[in-house]
């Protein structure tokens, strides 16, 4: 034991500012956050113990938690799906042999690089009301106009698509990567039984790269759960009325508007614990799919 | 949460730094000939470095730092360090103090100021009122009480008030006599100024070109849910049954509730006002300085961006109307002033300065800027303020509205009211509820965040 540590202490030596870092800004607020979720603590006076008045008073009297738990589902259901399908696209795009082909691979993954507060301004001079690129567009074409971000049911749906325009290249990217790991032989093979394209598409590709798109799914699922920089930076506190009040929105309010902390430290732990939840089903289901394609495979 | 001092400063980021550095050399010159009696004790304190958090725009921590300067020059020993709010005031300080780094001056808004009080962060300047009794007489007869009173919480007066910030009605005179309508009134004992003639002088002034609007009558500059409880206020409704530590939300109250109303009939029914549609388009305060609007609602920290000589915009100010079971037109009791850190080392140095921003030496540069109302009375009424706004004929309105302030609520709550008030009354404006249906609902939701 000594004598390996003899050898190894070098090794911890290196990895020891990260192992720090982690330890203080990671491990620590994250059991703190639990201790203190079951505390009132207003940052400047001593916490006091509350047990679990927190947890019940999210669940049964703070409406704006089921709206911000709603709005934030929603905004899940908008952005993931079609995300990954325009990824997809994208990735079965970029596996072309096209003349300029690189250039269009380093153009949809601009939108990933982009700062997300240049993007939120940008995008809001997009959707502005009435001297907005496309209402312009929509007017152009004698198409009514739409109140992009002012209009509570649009709202929401604006923000998917700036999501869905920011996040889509980075999927590619991933999706790309695994696409180019599909044997040339097996389409060929497939082609030669009679299979066409789409046939192919379906029973080749798709379970090929199932693993990745399972990736892909659960770490946009996460991502979109946990929005906040674009809805804050956009719609301000979550308007137009509370249509696009997401749950991080709520969070940051209660931590850091209303200095409730041990209520806001609740709030991430349930919403942990939603998380936990749905990606435990997803790797679950997934994985039992992924199986079955290799065995075929 | 300080929405409000954000616009405050956003907007007066317009104003620029030019005509900050043209004002420069008038103040340093008139500063430089007040000597004003120092008390010895003063002059004896150790040399130290104090930080002085602020929030301001360029044009404001410009004539904030003649503020400095002057003190600076009077007291070598004493080194003040400005840091500029970078963005939400209150948040900032109690970071700063929760790790237990704050700055040892604080400015102080009225509407925030109780919740970092009843948490401990100031401390209470009676103690040193009480052993300076030569300051205390200036309080006590040249500070305006309402706004003493309005910062003194609990039995303890954490903060002296350093500007007078209720709102006003700026009008474009150049439109005003195109379309030939009598502007508004520049005196706050002025009745005739109602709702109706209001309503008639703004739809005298919106000028349509097809189905869009080209010229509106009126626009809200400023925070549009507290608007409409200051014009709730000219109807002789209350929102609050007292200001200072309320316990009961009164909106329900017929007189607020129609008077809301009628504000929000101004957007929805009789067009004479942006929808928030077009504001987001287009700034509020942008629509006034660009022709867009004949008058906006808004504070005098507007005055300096609207009256740059480049923006050529000819306008004045006049008081704000009155509902028809008002008395008087009312403004709000808005304010900001200096507070001390219970965390400073240094409070007698932090003392001085409080002092000397509060009382005659630094009020009467402020005075002499333009740059805030003085909350001295013998600055208010004096050349000094009025010299700095020679483009304008009213710039009494500025300091006589004080008389029929209504206060603002004064609680640690606030921003849990101001986050509902704000998301329901946004609702009320934008007509897709009414004030009586939302007062309704929302009056016991409020009572119980006081409770």
């Amino acid at each position: 034991m000594l004598k390996t540590l003899k050898k190894t202490w070098v090794c911890y030596l290196f990895i020891l500012p990260n192992l720090i870092g982690v330890l203080v800004f990671l491990a620590f607020p994250v059991v703190f956050s639990l201790y203190m979720s079951f505390h009132e603590w207003d940052v400047l006076t001593e916490p006091k113990f509350i047990g679990l008045d927190n947890y019940r008073r999210l669940w049964s009297e703070d409406d704006l938690f089921w709206t911000g738990l709603w709005n934030s589902t929603y905004y899940v259901l908008l952005t993931v799906p079609a995300s990954i399908i325009v990824g997809l696209g994208l990735a079965l795009a970029m596996n072309q042999a096209v003349r300029g082909i690189a250039f269009f691979r380093a153009a949809m993954y601009i939108p990933v690089l982009t700062s997300a507060v240049a993007v939120a301004f940008i995008w809001q001079w997009i959707f502005n009301t009435d001297y907005g690129l496309l209402n312009a567009i929509l007017d152009y074409l004698r198409l009514p106009t739409v109140g992009w971000l002012t209009d509570k049911s649009w709202a929401m749906i604006s923000l998917a698509i700036i999501a869905i325009w920011k996040s889509s290249g980075y999927y590619a990217i991933i999706l790309f990567a695994a696409l180019q790991g599909v044997p040339r032989v097996l389409h060929e093979a497939a082609a030669l039984d009679g299979a066409g394209s789409w046939r192919r598409f379906l029973n080749i590709t798709i379970p090929l790269i199932g693993p990745a798109l399972l990736f892909v799914t659960v770490i946009s699922v996460i991502g979109s759960f946990q929005v906040f920089d674009q809805v804050y930076l956009i719609t301000g506190n979550g308007g137009p009325g509370t249509s696009t009040y997401v749950y991080n929105l709520h969070l940051y309010n209660e931590a850091f508007q209303f200095f409730r902390m041990g209520y806001a430290s609740a709030l991430a732990w349930v919403l942990f614990a939603i998380l936990f939840v749905i990606t435990y089903l997803q790797l679950r289901i997934g994985r039992r799919r992924a199986t079955g394609a290799y065995d075929f495979a | 949460m300080s929405t409000r001092s954000f616009s405050r400063r956003d907007v007066l980021k317009a104003g620029g730094v030019a005509s900050a550095a043209a004002l420069a050399p008038r103040v340093t010159g008139a500063s430089r000939h007040m000597e004003f009696a120092t008390s010895r004790r003063a002059q004896e304190l150790e040399e130290a470095e104090l930080t002085f958090y602020f929030g301001a725009n360029p044009q404001e921590a410009a004539t904030r730092q003649l503020v400095i300067d002057a003190f600076m020059e009077k007291y070598p020993q004493i080194r003040i360090k400005p840091q500029v709010a970078e963005g939400n005031a209150t948040q900032e300080i109690q970071i700063q103090f929760a790790g237990g780094a704050s700055p040892d001056i604080l400015m102080a808004w009225e509407l925030d100021y109780s919740g970092l009080a009843s948490r401990g962060v100031y401390r209470d300047l009676n103690e040193f009122l009480e052993n300076d009794p030569e300051f205390a007489e200036v309080v006590e007869t040249d500070h305006i009480p309402e706004l003493v009173g309005m910062f003194n919480w609990e039995g303890a007066q954490y903060v002296l008030p350093e500007q007078f910030a209720g709102v006003v009605l700026y009008y474009n005179t150049a439109m005003f006599e195109e379309a030939g309508v009598e502007p508004p009134p520049a005196d706050w004992t002025d009745a005739s100024w109602t709702y109706d003639r209001f309503l008639e002088t703004a739809q005298a002034l919106t000028i349509r070109d097809g189905d869009r609007v080209s010229q509106y009558g009126f626009v809200d500059a400023w925070w549009p849910s507290l608007s409409a409880a200051v014009i709730g206020t000219g109807n002789g409704g209350q929102w609050f049954d007292q200001y200072v530590n309320p316990t009961a939300s009164t909106i329900s109250d017929p007189n607020f509730t129609e008077a809301v109303q009628w504000y929000a009939d101004l957007v929805n029914v009789h067009h004479v006002a942006p929808t928030h549609e077009e504001t987001q388009a287009q700034a509020a305060v942008e629509m006034f300085t660009a022709g867009r609007a004949a008058m906006a609602l808004v504070g005098h920290w507007m005055y300096p961006a609207f009256s740059d000589p480049d923006l050529g915009l000819s306008f004045d100010v006049g008081v704000l109307p009155v509902g028809p079971n008002g008395t008087t037109p009312k403004t709000d009791l808005g304010s900001t002033g200096l507070a001390i850190s219970s965390q400073t080392e240094y409070p007698e140095h932090a003392w001085e300065f409080v002092k000397f921003s509060t009382g005659p030496e630094g009020q009467r540069i402020i005075a002499e800027s333009g740059l805030f109302v003085p909350v001295l009375r013998s600055l208010a009424e004096s050349d000094a303020f009025l010299g700095a706004h020679e483009v304008i004929e009213n710039a009494s309105v500025f300091t006589t509205g004080i008389e029929n302030a209504v206060e603002l609520p004064i609680t640690p709550v606030w921003n849990e009211i101001a986050a509902v008030w704000d998301r329901e009354t946004i609702r009320i404006l934008r007509g897709e509820a009414t004030a009586e249906e939302v007062h309704a609902a929302l009056e016991p939701e409020i009572t119980e965040l006081l409770s």
